[in-house]
């Protein structure tokens, strides 16, 4: 019910302290339905929502309490430091020794051309072949992957998020302490898992 | 000469030298059909032995130099001691991004310092090895799950390098490539790598001095300096996966359980409650996995997930009235296939 009063604090409006359950996964099925349609309808409610947000974000990481304005104040600096280098290579206008072959000329060059096309593929067949390099090895058994992984919860579209909650695993498992820096503390790549069972 | 015979005359020159430049190159395609793929590789025994040198490197050879790893973009670097004077093998880990931490290691202890927040944590040494050593477990044969080939030779932080690639003998892993310094075997830099043969993560000394008169004496005073500090033991008790209920209806081929505990995680930031789990550890000798069981916690335990980082591939899911998160370098199939072979038995 929307008017349940969150004990923790007993003073807040009514459509204050749904959002509140919401926010703390407490809020049940109707209460969702109404604090959601109060979000929409008054903006100071989702000034408040945005609000809680960021000291959530504040909490799990300092980077995340910066400014949105820092990174587009970033980018700016470096497109107008790109703008500013200077140009290796500048076009300029072809000398007479450039322009096209006569029509004698182009008998000859262009089976040449066509030639030293055919040496240059068959060529680059022929070194990755003797050379064996190093990509096509894994390339080569990845392709035989045995279907092995169980397939029983379907997933829904991939998300980015971080979440201290699953850096306390990773944490462990690469023997850090919580808290260090390490790129595990950048977004991951996330797909939400449906049990479909 | 007649117009006509101007115009036949080209193709007569296409012909000629388009035979003039194939024989050789039929040549060339010939010996390519018949030379094994293995060709700069294969020299069996000797590669193997470089495995060894690795990891004799790592735990008895002093060097001082600056370690980079980065994944997924993102880099980080510390500076690091390391002294072994044949009885005692001591290592001072600074860390030069993000917040301080100091990591000391004296034979089998572990102090990790945070001169910010004066906590220092200790606890035992992790059976499971870091960069400069493999990740390995006595009686763990990587060559059951890579096929080992020698590349050539390069160039890491100053140093003459053999380049070793580790290819994977199945889908269940990734593919290694190992720069070893040529005179004293130490691992300079480790690369594991995608299928496509892209660099999913990436250890490697950026400077590097090998030997010379390094100091274990500072280090040891340091781990003593506590003053001030609040001292933290995270609770560790060795245990085992049958005893706790718990077994694998199939083995993961070519992985091995190397450590099984009963251990503490502190606190993450969102909620101060340290986590009490079971972790079993399994490694094919390169790469290693970890599957923490915990009773399921409807509060903390919403939402089955999977994620990847790099290397690094995660699942979160429930099973009965436990929550399983198993994190790996491992491709996410073989995250599934633990997570599938996990089973209850009472």
């Amino acid at each position: 019910m929307l008017n349940r009063p969150n004990p923790q604090i007993p003073d807040l409006p009514a459509r204050t302290q749904a959002l509140c359950l919401l926010m703390d996964s407490q809020a049940s099925p109707d209460e969702m339905d109404a604090a959601c349609a109060a979000w929409r309808d008054d903006p100071a409610l989702r000034g408040q929502w945005h609000q809680w947000q960021l000291i959530g974000d504040v909490m799990r990481s300092d980077e995340l309490a910066m400014s949105p304005s820092h990174d587009e104040a970033f980018l700016q600096s470096l497109r107008g430091r790109l703008t500013a280098e200077p140009v290796p290579l500048a076009p300029s206008a072809l000398s007479d020794d450039a322009l096209p072959a006569g029509p004698a000329e182009r008998h000859w060059r262009t089976p040449l051309a066509v030639a030293a096309g055919l040496v240059a593929v068959v060529a680059v067949l022929a070194v990755t072949r003797l050379s064996a390099p190093e990509a096509s090895p894994a390339r080569g058994l990845m392709a035989q992957a045995p279907a092995a992984a169980p397939t029983r919860p379907a997933t829904v579209p991939v998300a980015m998020l971080r979440d201290a909650g699953l850096d306390r695993y990773v944490f462990a498992h690469r023997k850090l302490p919580v808290g260090a820096e390490m790129p595990g503390r950048a977004e991951r790549q996330v797909q939400f898992v449906i049990d479909t069972k | 000469m007649s117009p006509a015979g101007r115009a036949r005359r080209p193709w007569s020159r296409t012909g000629l030298s388009l035979v003039l430049l194939c024989l050789p190159l039929w040549a060339a395609a010939q010996l390519a059909a018949t030379t094994p793929l293995t060709t700069p590789a294969s020299r069996g025994g000797a590669d193997r032995n470089w495995l060894e040198r690795i990891q004799r490197a790592a735990s008895s050879r002093s060097y001082q130099g600056t370690l980079m790893f980065s994944a997924a973009g993102v880099v980080s670097s510390s500076k690091v001691l390391h002294v072994c004077d044949g009885r005692d093998r001591v290592e001072r880990i600074e860390m030069l991004d993000g917040r301080a931490r100091l990591q000391y290691r004296h034979n089998d202890q572990l102090l990790t310092v945070w001169p910010g927040s004066k906590v220092a944590v200790v606890e035992p040494r992790d059976p499971v090895a870091e960069f400069p050593a493999l990740p390995g477990a006595p009686g763990l044969d990587p060559l059951a799950s890579y096929e080992l080939r020698h590349m050539g030779a390069g160039r890491i932080a100053g140093h003459h390098a053999e380049l070793l690639w580790l290819q994977p003998r199945d889908a269940l892993r990734f593919a290694h490539r190992l720069w070893a310094d040529r005179d004293t075997g130490l691992l300079l830099r480790s690369d594991v790598l995608g299928p496509q043969g892209e660099v999913l993560e990436s250890s490697s000394f950026t400077d590097l001095r090998i030997g010379g008169r390094l100091q274990a004496e500072p280090v040891l005073a340091a781990m003593k300096r506590l003053d001030g500090y609040r001292v933290v033991r995270p609770l560790s008790q060795k245990a085992h996966l049958d005893e706790e209920g718990w077994s694998l209806a199939h083995p993961v081929p070519g992985f091995q359980l190397v450590n099984c505990s009963k251990r503490t995680l502190e606190a993450a930031a969102t909620d101060g409650v340290p986590l009490q789990v079971l972790q079993s550890v399994f490694s094919d000798g390169m790469s290693h996995v970890s599957v923490f069981i915990e009773a399921f916690d409807a509060q903390r335990h919403k939402q089955p997930m999977r994620t990847s980082l790099g290397a690094t591939h995660t699942t979160m899911n429930r099973h009965g009235d436990w929550w399983l998160t198993i994190v790996g370098e491992v491709p996410m199939t073989t995250v599934l296939q633990f997570e599938a072979m996990l089973e209850r038995r009472r």
